[in-house]
């Protein structure tokens, strides 16, 4: 059903010119697109870089009529997945390091101590806890093979289907089980 | 943290409450900024309805349709393109194939179709004649040619054009009978009367050469094509004898194409008279033909006085006679050879 609404929105833009269309599709994809970027990049900036470029050039193949797009999500996935291997090949990033601190929700980074509302101090709580999580998670996602952890993210943060990911990765959809289930074990060894 | 309990706390990354989140103020920003870069790149021109077109079904058929189809269509179409494919290579071998071949019977099948589809008696005749000088070209390739399947060649392509000429004799006599001889026929009946002489020319070259079992075929095969000639001729002269036709055939033209026929006899009795001499027969069997012979001898030379006379409708009834004695003698030697010899070599 979402590929079918991707493709009823993709055809709007292409032979309707919808503007609107656009809008769309990046509305219902920049959330999780910025998501992958962010936990792949070592700052917020290069995040939101790459996400903004990715649309971009998401934008720049939809235009050539004889391009075709299957999976609109999956395409997403792949191009910011090569936008950040680029990143990195640009800056010579030998190693990621995700900072906690740049962890930004929509409610912004919080101060737990200047929350004077119970409430909201209560969600602040959960955040700083949330982001601990995070940050002890990914660094033992660190320790786990390039393709372990794509399979993983894409998988267990992003939810997308095998084949999905076989898209993004460039492999055939039995090829990223067998990731999937080694990743798991390998997982199963750190912890 | 267990495996299962880390498994959780990824999938938890989803939630937005408590997972990784774009600053809103940036999302809306960049949603303005692409939109904007959208609008000033989107194509001016109007899509075409067969851009849309592919549009559609390039997003709406899944290629996973396309994938499973892909075997049961390629698998469709190669039977297509075998059955087909084969029925062309089929046809066009059987058109080159020569009798005694593998494919001969599929020619003449296809003769025959052509024959059932086609309607009226004159068209089936111009059709038959057609397939008759096909007949005789087979026979002068064959004649031509060497191998060891020669033999069996000739005897098979005798057969079918005796076959062939007594058809065509057939169809002669059923158009007569129905309706006047018209230009149409007179035509058909000249080339009938052509075809005729060049298969006895070419019979009497290949006689020689075959063996006494083959020769008998070929005596028939000959007998069959001097009757058919002899019918032809007599449309001929009937249509000669219709005003507004003669130019069909000349008078000299019908008189050569008759004095050919009697030469033709006058040459079928010395070669029986020659081989029965060569024959050791007995008296009653030899008694027999040279009875015929003789017989046949006086009918020619009745022939050729009536062609001298100019009684050209006589002629062609006399000489129909004086075929059926000759042949008769013929066929009682050559029988007669083939019974006693033993049929080896062609």
């Amino acid at each position: 059903m979402t590929s079918l609404f991707d493709h009823y929105l993709l055809f709007r833009l292409r032979t309707k010119h919808d503007e609107q269309a656009f809008a769309s599709l990046y509305d219902r994809y920049v959330t999780s697109i910025y998501r992958f970027v962010f936990l792949k990049l070592p700052s917020k900036e290069m995040a939101e870089d790459v996400t903004a470029e990715t649309f971009l050039r998401c934008w720049q193949y939809v235009q050539n009529q004889q391009n075709t797009i299957q999976n609109f999500r999956a395409f997403l996935y792949r191009i910011a997945r090569n936008l950040v291997v680029d990143a990195y090949r640009k800056q010579a990033i030998t190693e990621k390091v995700v900072d906690p601190v740049t962890f930004h929700g929509s409610d912004t980074s919080t101060d737990v101590g200047l929350i004077t509302d119970p409430s909201d101090r209560s969600r602040g709580l959960a955040l700083i806890e949330a982001r601990a999580d995070l940050s002890l998670m990914l660094d033992r996602l660190s320790k786990l093979k390039e393709d372990y952890r794509d399979v993983l993210l894409l998988r267990l943060v992003d939810g997308l289907s095998f084949g999905d990911i076989a898209i993004v990765l460039e492999k055939t959809s039995g090829n990223v089980r067998v990731i999937y289930h080694r990743a798991m074990k390998a997982l199963d060894t750190l912890l | 943290m267990n495996k299962q309990e880390m498994k959780k706390r990824l999938e938890a990354i989803r939630n937005i409450k408590r997972g990784i989140t774009p600053d809103a103020a940036w999302v809306l920003r960049t949603r303005g900024i692409l939109l904007m870069q959208v609008g000033n790149s989107m194509p001016a021109a109007s899509v075409s309805l067969w851009a849309r077109w592919r549009v559609v079904a390039r997003a709406f058929l899944p290629s996973q349709w396309l994938a499973a189809l892909r075997g049961p269509v390629l698998a469709a179409l190669s039977v297509l393109s075998v059955a087909f494919g084969g029925s062309i290579a089929t046809v066009s071998a059987a058109e080159r194939s020569l009798p005694g071949d593998f494919f001969h019977p599929v020619k003449l099948a296809m003769e025959q179709t052509r024959l059932a589809f086609t309607s009226g008696k004159k068209d089936k005749l111009q059709l038959k004649t057609e397939f008759l000088t096909g007949r005789l070209q087979e026979m002068r390739e064959i004649a031509s040619s060497e191998g060891v399947k020669r033999p069996a060649r000739i005897k098979a392509s005798a057969e079918i054009l005796k076959r062939d000429f007594d058809t065509v004799k057939t169809q002669l006599n059923e158009v007569t009978h129905q309706e006047s001889v018209g230009q149409q026929l007179a035509e058909t009946a000249k080339l009938i009367d052509q075809t005729s002489v060049d298969a006895l020319e070419a019979l009497k070259q290949l006689k020689p050469s075959v063996s006494a079992e083959t020769q008998v075929k070929v005596a028939e095969a000959e007998v069959a094509a001097v009757n058919t000639g002899v019918k032809a001729v007599q449309i001929l002269v009937v249509a000669h004898d219709t005003p507004n036709m003669k130019e069909v055939m000349s008078n000299e033209e019908i008189v050569r194409s008759i004095q050919g026929k009697v030469q033709g006899m006058a040459d079928n009795i010395s070669n029986t008279s020659k081989k029965l001499s060569e024959t050791s027969t007995s008296n009653t069997s030899s008694s027999t033909v040279l009875t015929q012979i003789n017989t046949a001898k006086e009918s020619l030379t009745q022939t050729k006085q009536l062609l001298e006379e100019g009684k050209l409708t006589e002629v062609t009834a006399a000489l129909l006679e004086t075929v059926k004695v000759v042949t008769t003698a013929e066929k009682t030697v050559v029988e007669f050879n083939a019974s006693t010899t033993i049929p080896s070599s062609p």
